[in-house]
């Protein structure tokens, strides 16, 4: 039931009143659902999206990433937290040399062509450092996640069999042209679970 | 669409929206709604200097313990999702012991000023001396959430943590978290804006003061009392070109939120600040437990929406049906035609808005030549297609929401007898009770239960007439079994939520394997037993309505002795009532909506 009030408040208490009434139309605000389409996202997201790549929403996630730079330059960090290793830009004549193999502490990345088909080229992952504890971690294989020109790309390996695993990819592939570029950023992560 | 009443960006509220979506690694809800609530009341309010406080002291020994990890926190909270009481315990144990184990082997002490992190029976505990700091893990989920919010707009934060609190001590760790609230001061600014709505608060203030004089004038009309549903009306009728009263809801809970601001006096509460570290110590908020004050609004509370999730006892539409009861629960008395009028009138002035809206960008789309865009057809279809449902029908709705909500409880209380959950017994007569109240179609609904209301009447009287036999309070779930097995009516209930359940294919329900924890069904049994007494309640007063419009008496004293309204007669009269009140609301809504929105009747 409503209550009487008086025609005039105490100043002190009209002003608290006043206050209390903005509080709860901003909390009011906050507690609607479905009233915004700002695209955004949390850190839980980049997290989600470095620890599981494979699914559909890390997917999604990823192309939100790749059109903001806060969130790149955020996700560079989550990333270099997460990963088993990094390999950082290499130094090369131009950028219009192509790198064909890359060694970081942990890893080593190679391309060679394959013998039978001139299109198609192996990409072959050497583990420098595995032990049976990096081996279990990596029971669903890695990812390694790329960066290049502002884009992240991600590119998935199968468990590595005493430290080596490799893949079959076609030459004229955008992911070729990151796989070898010079500038690419590469941090090695292993896949959480399937 | 941000309008100049609007009194947080839009960024702010896709935040908290982002928040509530939240899961972990494993899928599952990371941040409950009741922190997200809470969080947003703490932010709303100002009152974060202790939440500053808390979050450094809990990231410290995070920090601390994990001296080897460069990803400390990343791990704690995201990975491991430590973000629960519980989770919370097991992983800060993991720690002090593995830290334990270091010490001992080293015979070092890692800390500085010999400081000393313990688990006790609140939560993280620190001393040092005379310095003492507890982090109750209650409070961890919130703390995370808060933590979670904080990097959405200060991305580099993780790694000013680490830097600040590694190898700090107590007066580095209250500093960094002064900071931390100097930060979120400047922050808000940008997202928290007072002064539309103060200006609204004073335009109601003042209209509503200058009503009460017109009504103390006329004395024949109304004496100088309280804001009734007609002043609701006047309120909105008379406020139409003012910025953000557009809409009858707006300006319907604009002015319950404004009445229950006169209401609280904030005199009677004694309110202190365990910790006040306030940057701004002259701001008289904080001084003032505006907090506090918030948490005593209707808006504060009372979120029943988890029950469309695990355990799903409702569909969202059929949550939405009482909805409005439910925001308007402590007024359901007060303002019975406003609910009646807000039920009814404000979905088609959300269609008219929306549609106007999309003419507007279909006016401004170059080449659109004139042609109504799809969305703006399909809304002019929605329009013609749901035409205002008129009182009587949103009040059958209700009888017919209170058999749905019935029959969830008996599932639930189903599921409690599977557990042998002892307070299954309770649950059931409960179930029982509304179900025997409930609108016809519970019982028509033959493929569901097989039983009639007789019988269901019948088995339940049996049922009490031996529970006061026996004197049986609280029986064990033992007692519960042999009680069943000794009274027929007991063992035709227990059958009849066996049956429901059977035919339940809810998230839930559907199977023994997709059942959740006891605590669930039995917060679900709460929440729609409250959802079923204000139904109740605002059928009540519908009646009540109905009566003063018809002629002949009211038919609620029929409705309580025979569980419904079987008697056609009354039941027509109650339409009638009610019908009579919508054809004379409809005139004034029609007239009002034209005004603001235009012709929409096809003329």
């Amino acid at each position: 039931m409503a209550t009487n009030k008086p025609t005039k408040q105490s100043k002190e208490q009209s002003a608290f009143s006043e206050s209390l009434f903005v509080a709860t139309q901003q909390l009011r605000e906050l507690k609607q659902k479905g009233s915004s389409s700002n695209q955004k996202l949390l850190f839980n997201d980049l997290v989600f999206c470095a620890q599981l790549p494979g699914t559909e929403r890390a997917k999604e996630i990823l192309k939100t990433i790749n059109t903001n730079l806060a969130l790149r330059s955020q996700y560079i960090r989550v990333l270099e937290q997460l990963c088993w290793d990094d390999s950082a830009k290499q130094v090369s004549a131009s950028t219009s040399d192509l790198i064909t193999q890359r060694d970081s502490a942990r890893f080593s990345l190679r391309l060679k062509p394959d013998p039978i088909n001139p299109d198609q080229v192996y990409v072959l992952l050497t583990l420098k450092m595995h032990d049976s504890d990096v081996s279990s971690s990596m029971e669903h294989g890695v990812f390694l996640h790329l960066l290049l020109d502002k884009q992240f790309t991600v590119f998935h390996f199968p468990k590595p069999i005493e430290g080596t695993a490799q893949k079959l990819i076609e030459k004229q592939s955008r992911l070729y042209t990151v796989l070898s570029h010079p500038d690419t950023h590469m941090f090695l992560q292993a896949k959480d679970r399937e | 669409m941000t309008t100049i009443s609007s009194g947080v960006s839009e960024q702010l509220q896709a935040d908290f929206e982002l928040l509530r979506e939240t899961v972990n690694l494993q899928g599952r809800l990371k941040y409950s709604h009741k922190t997200i609530d809470k969080l947003a009341q703490y932010i709303v309010c100002r009152n974060y200097g202790k939440l500053c406080l808390e979050l450094c002291y809990l990231c410290w020994p995070v920090i601390e313990l994990n001296q080897h990890k460069s990803n400390a926190l990343l791990s704690f909270f995201w990975l491991q999702d430590s973000c629960n009481a519980s989770t919370f315990r097991v992983a800060i144990s993991a720690l002090l012991n593995n830290q334990q184990d270091a010490t001992k082997s080293q015979g070092a002490q890692p800390f500085a000023n010999d400081a000393k992190w313990r688990l006790n029976a609140q939560g993280l505990h620190y001393q040092s001396g005379k310095d003492t700091f507890t982090v109750s893990a209650t409070r961890v989920n919130l703390l995370a959430a808060f933590l979670e919010w904080l990097l959405s707009h200060f991305h580099g934060l993780i790694d000013e943590i680490q830097l600040n609190l590694k190898g700090s001590d107590s007066k580095g760790v209250s500093k960094f978290a002064s900071l931390l609230q100097k930060k979120i001061y400047d922050l808000l600014k940008k997202h928290l804006r007072n002064a539309g709505l103060q200006q609204k608060y004073r335009y109601i203030d003042n209209w509503l003061h200058n009503y009460h004089q017109e009504c103390r004038q006329h004395q024949a009309i109304k004496p100088f009392d309280a804001l009734d549903d007609a002043a609701i009306l006047a309120f909105w009728q008379q406020s139409g070109q003012q910025e953000g009263f557009v809409r009858f809801q707006s300006a319907f809970f604009d002015m319950l939120d404004y009445q229950e601001t006169q209401r609280i006096e904030f005199d009677k509460l004694n309110i202190k600040h365990a910790h006040s570290f306030d940057t701004d110590v002259n701001d008289p908020l904080q001084k003032n437990g505006l907090y506090e004050q918030v948490s005593a609004c209707s808006v504060s509370d009372l979120d029943y929406e988890f029950l469309c999730q695990s355990p799903k006892s409702l569909t969202k539409a059929q949550y939405h049906n009482i909805s409005s009861i439910l925001a308007t629960r402590r007024v359901l008395k007060d303002f019975p035609m406003s609910i009646l009028r807000l039920n009814s009138f404000a979905p088609l002035q959300a269609i008219l808005i929306q549609r106007k809206r999309n003419n507007v960008s279909a006016i401004n789309d170059e080449g659109n030549g004139g042609v109504l865009d799809k969305t703006t057809q399909a809304s002019q279809h929605t329009i013609l297609k749901h035409p205002v449902a008129p009182y009587s029908q949103y009040y059958a709705s209700l009888k017919k929401w209170e058999a749905i909500a019935a029959n969830a409880l008996l599932c639930c209380a189903a599921v409690l007898l599977v557990k042998k959950d002892e307070r299954s017994l309770a649950c059931l007569l409960e179930a029982v009770a509304f179900a025997l109240r409930s609108d016809r179609t519970f019982f028509t609904q033959s493929s569901k239960l097989a039983i009639s209301h007789d019988c269901l009447q019948s088995a339940y009287d049996k049922t009490v007439a031996t529970l006061t036999e026996q004197s049986c309070r609280n029986p064990s779930f033992t007692q519960i079994q042999k009680l069943i097995l000794a009274c027929d009516g007991l063992h035709t209930l227990v059958d009849c939520a066996y049956r429901a359940l059977s035919k339940n294919n809810r998230s839930g329900f559907q199977s023994e394997d997709s059942f959740t924890e006891t605590t669930l069904y039995i917060e679900s049994w709460q929440a729609i037993s409250h959802c079923l007494e204000l139904t109740n309640s605002f059928q009540g007063v519908c009646e009540s309505l109905a009566s003063t419009v018809s002629s002949l008496p009211v038919a609620r004293d029929k409705v309580n002795e025979q569980g419904s309204v079987d008697d056609d007669t009354d039941h027509n009269e109650l339409n009638a009532g009610l019908d009579e009140i919508f054809r004379a609301d409809l005139f004034i809504f029609n007239d009002e909506l034209e005004k603001r929105h235009g012709d929409f009747n096809g003329n």
